[in-house]
Parts: structure tokens; sequence; C-alpha cells
């Protein structure tokens, strides 16, 4: 029986490592704001952080990096979708703002 | 006890693990291509709704103001609540597939509960809100806000049902080797409401 608190030597994350990380990352995402660094520079910083935790969870826990490239298209094809949703509204939004 | 040591990289046990380098297209199980379908219609939901919020938060700089009412605090308890849900889910996941009952039974179970506990805590945050007068209605902020964190609250109960009825399953030791990848595909749900979670946290509190 494996456990979920056993090391490993040099090989890769345990799930609990990956959780050490998960939570370290969003312990460093709310101390961000405490920096004397501007309130735009700390939003990026957190969201940078958010992309590496869901880039963490995926790929680990959702085993996508085990997974066949056809997934990696099902995943990017959306997420590209609505990047573009973003970028062609961006014009709009301005001239009405 | 075993004495191997298990990685991430190396669940082994049970369900054969997909090769990207060597497996043709076949090997994908067609259950597994079949949640990750439902996930990428999934994204678009979501991503859609989370590139409006953006829109919308950049064209009117009022928002800030309104976001400061949100309970930060109460947000991070329910991130960490919920990260930790995806652990026990993971390991849950690897229970089944070295067909470890009771392991999967418990770990399930602390799903479950971690699970309800995000809704209770989301329920509290929002008794407080509207306490305060922050109704869906007060504002295009809180409507943003309402509408993000229901739809994803109503995920997460979707999840608990379908956990649920897979621990009462696991529990009575039935349908043992589907149970095996009926955990599989629901931890997939799983671990992506956790990842939108991880998204509309800092985007609705922290920013």
């Amino acid at each position: 029986m494996a456990s979920p608190l056993e090391e490993v030597s040099g090989r890769g994350l345990t799930y609990f490592g990956v959780w050490e990380w998960l939570v370290a990352l969003l312990v460093l995402g709310l101390a961000v704001f405490v920096l004397p660094i501007s309130r735009t520079a700390a939003a990026l910083l957190v969201l940078g952080f958010a992309l590496v935790k869901a880039g963490l969870v995926v790929r680990n826990y959702m085993h996508l990096k085990r997974e066949h490239l056809l997934l990696y298209f099902l995943v990017a094809v959306p997420v590209t979708l609505v990047l573009i949703l973003l970028v062609a509204l961006v014009p709009d939004i301005a001239q009405h703002h | 006890m075993s004495s191997s040591v298990e990685t991430v990289d190396s669940p082994g046990l049970g369900i054969a693990a997909p090769n990207a380098q060597t497996d043709g297209l076949r090997a994908i199980p067609r259950g597994r291509m079949g949640i990750w379908w439902f996930l990428a219609s999934e994204i678009m939901v979501f991503g859609g709704l989370i590139a409006s919020f953006v829109l919308e938060r950049a064209a009117h700089g009022g928002w800030t103001a309104q976001a400061e009412h949100v309970h930060w605090v109460i947000g991070a308890i329910n991130t960490l609540v919920l990260l930790t849900s995806s652990l026990t889910m993971a390991l849950g996941l690897r229970a089944a597939r070295a067909g470890e009952q009771r392991r999967l039974v418990t770990f399930l179970g602390l799903t479950i509960l971690l699970g309800a506990a995000f809704l209770g805590i989301k329920a509290f945050e929002y008794s407080l809100e509207i306490a305060r007068g922050f109704t869906p209605l007060a504002g295009l902020f809180w409507g943003f806000y309402y509408t993000m964190t229901g739809l994803h609250a109503l995920h997460v109960l979707g999840g608990l049902a379908v956990n649920s009825t897979l621990w009462v399953l696991a529990a009575r030791g039935r349908l043992w080797p589907r149970l095996q990848h009926r955990v599989e595909f629901a931890g997939l749900y799983w671990h992506f409401v956790d990842v939108v979670w991880i998204f509309l946290f800092p985007l609705i509190y922290l920013t």
C-alpha cells in the first residue's frame, strides 16, 4: 500500500508533492499584494501563479502529460477560441468606453 | 505496505496508462475521450464568461471599488479546500487502480466532505454579502460575481452527486472493474472544476 506522504528520490512529484506546490503558490499569490509593487504588476503575478497551478493540476492530477497528443488539441482548441474571442472584442470595448 | 515509490509519473496498477509515444489514437479509451470532449465544451462555457468579465472589468474602472467588498480570506480558504479535494480525488483514483477498496472509500469520502465544505463556506459567504446589500442586482460586478461563482458551485454540486454515487458503489463493493474507470472520469471532471476555481479566485477576489 502506497502512502500519500511517501517521498520520492528525485524521480518526480508525488501527488502530495503537487499539493504542496499548489498551496505554496496560493500563499505566494496572496503575499504579492504586500510587496511594494504596483497593483497591475501584482495582478499579473497572481494570474501567472494561477496559470502554473492550473498546469500542475492538469498535467499531474488529470495526467495530461501522459496522454495522447490529440487530447492536448482537445484542450488547446477551446482555449485558443476563448483567446480569439477576448482579442476580437477588445476594439469594440475600447471604442465604446 | 508496498515498498515501491509511486509518483505522479508512475501511478501504474490496473488501468493501462496511456503512452503518447507508443500508443496510437485508438489507445485512448472511448470514455476518457468522451469526458475530455465534455471538458473542452466546458472550457468554452467558463472561458466565455471569464473573457466577458475581463473585458467588462477593463471597460469599467469603478469595479475596483466594488471588488474590494468581497471576502478574499474566505475565498482563499475555499481555494485551499478545493485544492485539497483534488489531492484526495487523485489518491482515490490511485487506490481504485490498486484495487484498494477501503482506501478508495476513504479518499472518495474525504473528497465529498471537502466539496460539501466548499459549498457550505460559499453559502456562508453569499449570506454575508447579501446581508450587506450586495445582491446580484447591486451592480455589474456583483452580477458577474454571482453568475460565475454560482455556475461553478452548480458544477461542484454535480461533482458531489457523481462522487457520492461512486462512494456508495465502492462501499458496497459493486461494479468493481468498471468502477475504476468511473472514478477516473469523475476525477477528471472534479479536477477541471478545481482548475476553473484556480482562475476565478484571483480574478474575482485578488485583482
